[in-house]
């Protein structure tokens, strides 16, 4: 979606700066004393912002003629809180108005979604025909677990998160060592997926596979597993008391699967479920982390500099994340 | 911290049944200058005092001088280490912890000392160090690289909000490892550990700092560039004082200061010598050697494979 801006202040960036980070956003500066030139070439569902910080009555009351006549979506910045009315500016048919305490915390994905939502149903536009990138089999989960029932088919994401150097591992922890380190790990990956509401669903030795709602829109997954491996350093000498940098390899999939509880998985049969068991297994490398190419289309923006292609399995492409050296 | 009557009558009742009067004085002797129990209780230096009476006399002047805590210190210490290579058992000391613990005080097993307890109440000082006393510290000081061309480039408030996110991001990775800020100046500031593997947790919130960091500017940062902070770690001996001004003028605070301006990159954490020393190899290995004359400081940074 783009974003026009018009505005005379230097520092009108920071507003939208989140955006600009947002994949699927781009925003666009410029001057106010462009807004009609520029403004009539601007796409029927463009969203467009006004600054109107500092200016005077008239210029205010020419602007938002200017606006009016556009036909186009559109908020008010008001960065110092100058207007007490901001009604005034809905009346003449504004979408949004950003005043002092928004304009600080910055324009996000989530309000202008809302804002062109808004927009589209007012100004009564047509909606381009956009194709969703990816075409699901079945429904999708939702981001949460409230509506997910068993023996349901649904699109979820998978994270398949994996030790290494398991033989190594073995030999250190022998006998009751092992179960201990084990649960050690299963606690940390368990703690790791919570906030995305992830859950363990198959857990096998020194790994296993987590499953996490996806609501078609989002794959919070990909940050998660990004973080872990950003921090996988601090975790291996700080959460696990052995003096040793563990090593472990995550890989993510969005795909489908009949939803049983855990423990009760025997008998799924699910593609999805065997692509990601063979990608960790005969694809991915000790200490990386991959994207299928179904995650990687929800990837967001400014992750997308870290991620490489790294080839084609099983007739997907493959992205893996780059690695700290 | 309150002493309640009961608590104070269950000491007195534990020294008098435990210990002599002879003992009490080697007690007296380590919490006062000078302490005479027959001045104190009134009887003449010919008479026996009653062990009770003694103790009684001695809890209510150690309360009185707010030295109840360090009295059940000693008092631990008998019991478990021994004084002169004898032990003194002591009736009723786990009720007496526990009454302390109920206060929100608990006992630090490693550092022989009553500390407050993290989950109820935070202070500068763990509510254990006294001013003026010289204890063991890891220190981490954080400095926000470039503050004065941010102020003077960005409007006032985006400063503040970015700011603010620093400190909350900084605070969230102390406070989980038991760390206190000490003191705090908008662009930075410094933070002690005392507890435990003080030296790691230091290390590590200086890590955990560095990788949030990178998230921040990634994700979130409303500069136009990224927010760059340079971290130091560095441990040593100094007298804990709550003035900052005489913080400042300790050798291991200008050391931590000029390890941390001179040879820090920003979004990149140094650690000393002193604090690497003790280190295993597998975690040394995260860091890179830097050498300058004769001292050798180590770094930690992300560094990421080039993208083909």
């Amino acid at each position: 979606m783009e974003i026009s801006v018009f505005s005379d202040s230097k520092t009108v960036s920071s507003c939208f700066s989140a955006l600009e980070k947002s994949k699927g956003f781009s925003v666009n500066y410029n001057t106010l004393s462009e807004l009609k030139k520029k403004g009539q070439s601007l796409p029927a569902d463009a969203v467009i912002y006004a600054d109107f910080s500092g200016l005077t009555q008239p210029a205010v009351k020419k602007n938002l003629t200017i606006l009016s006549s556009l036909n186009r979506i559109f908020g008010i910045l008001d960065a110092k809180g100058s207007y007490d009315d901001p009604a005034l500016f809905f009346h003449a048919g504004a979408c949004d108005y950003i005043g002092k305490a928004p304009f600080k915390s910055g324009v996000n994905k989530a309000r202008i979604k809302k804002v062109y939502e808004y927009g589209i149903k007012s100004l009564n536009i047509q909606q381009a025909e956009t194709a969703s990138p990816v075409k699901f089999t079945s429904p999708v989960s939702g981001n949460d677990w409230k509506k997910i029932t068993q023996g349901k088919e649904y699109t979820f994401s998978f994270m398949y998160i994996e030790l290494d150097n398991q033989k190594e591992i073995k030999k250190r922890f022998p006998g009751n060592a092992l179960e201990d380190f084990t649960r050690e790990f299963h606690n940390f990956v368990e703690q790791s997926v919570l906030n995305i509401n992830g859950k363990i669903w198959m857990w096998t030795d020194l790994g296993g596979l987590v499953l996490v709602p996806f609501d078609g829109e989002t794959c919070p997954a990909i940050f998660t597993g990004f973080k872990m491996m950003l921090n996988r350093r601090i975790t291996s000498f700080e959460n696990f008391d052995y003096d040793m940098l563990f090593s472990y390899r995550i890989a993510i999939h969005i795909g489908s699967t009949v939803y049983q509880s855990r423990g009760d998985t025997g008998k799924i049969v699910s593609d999805s479920v065997n692509s990601i068991y063979h990608l960790k297994e005969n694809f991915a490398g000790a200490g990386k982390m991959y994207l299928t190419e179904e995650a990687y289309n929800f990837i967001p923006r400014e992750f997308e500099n870290y991620f490489i292609k790294a080839g084609t399995y099983e007739g997907r492409d493959i992205y893996r994340m780059l690695e700290l050296v | 911290m309150k002493i309640p009557a009961s608590m104070a009558s269950l000491t007195v009742k534990a020294l008098a049944e435990s210990l002599t009067l002879e003992n009490m004085k080697i007690i007296a002797d380590k919490l006062f200058d000078y302490y005479d129990f027959n001045k104190k209780t009134g009887f003449s230096y010919n008479l026996d005092i009653p062990r009770q009476v003694a103790a009684k006399q001695f809890v209510s002047d150690v309360k009185n001088e707010g030295l109840f805590i360090k009295l059940v210190q000693i008092l631990i210490e008998m019991h478990t280490t021994g004084y002169m290579g004898k032990k003194y058992p002591i009736k009723y000391l786990k009720e007496i912890i526990s009454n302390i613990r109920e206060q929100g005080i608990i006992y630090d097993i490693e550092n022989h000392i009553f500390v407050e307890d993290p989950a109820i109440r935070k202070t500068k000082n763990w509510g254990a160090l006294n001013e003026g006393e010289q204890y063991l510290f890891a220190l981490l000081r954080l400095d926000i690289a470039g503050n004065s061309k941010l102020v003077r480039e960005y409007p006032d408030d985006i400063i503040q909000a970015t700011y603010a996110d620093f400190r909350d991001m900084v605070y969230d990775a102390v406070d989980r490892r038991n760390g206190r800020i000490w003191s705090w100046e908008g662009d930075g500031g410094l933070v002690a550990f005392f507890f435990s593997n003080k030296n790691l947790y230091a290390t590590f919130a200086g890590m955990d700092i560095v990788n949030r960091l990178f998230l921040y500017n990634l994700t979130k940062c409303r500069l136009k560039e990224p927010l760059g902070v340079r971290i130091a770690v560095h441990s040593g001996l100094m007298d804990y004082t709550d003035k900052e001004e005489d913080l400042k003028r300790s050798d291991i605070i200008r050391t931590i200061t000029d390890i941390e301006a001179n040879y820090t990159k920003p979004n990149t954490l140094t650690i000393s010598d002193m604090v690497a020393k003790g280190f295993c190899k597998s975690m040394l290995e995260e860091f890179k050697p830097v050498t300058t004359g004769s001292k050798t400081y180590y770094n930690y940074s992300l560094q990421w494979e080039a993208a083909e």
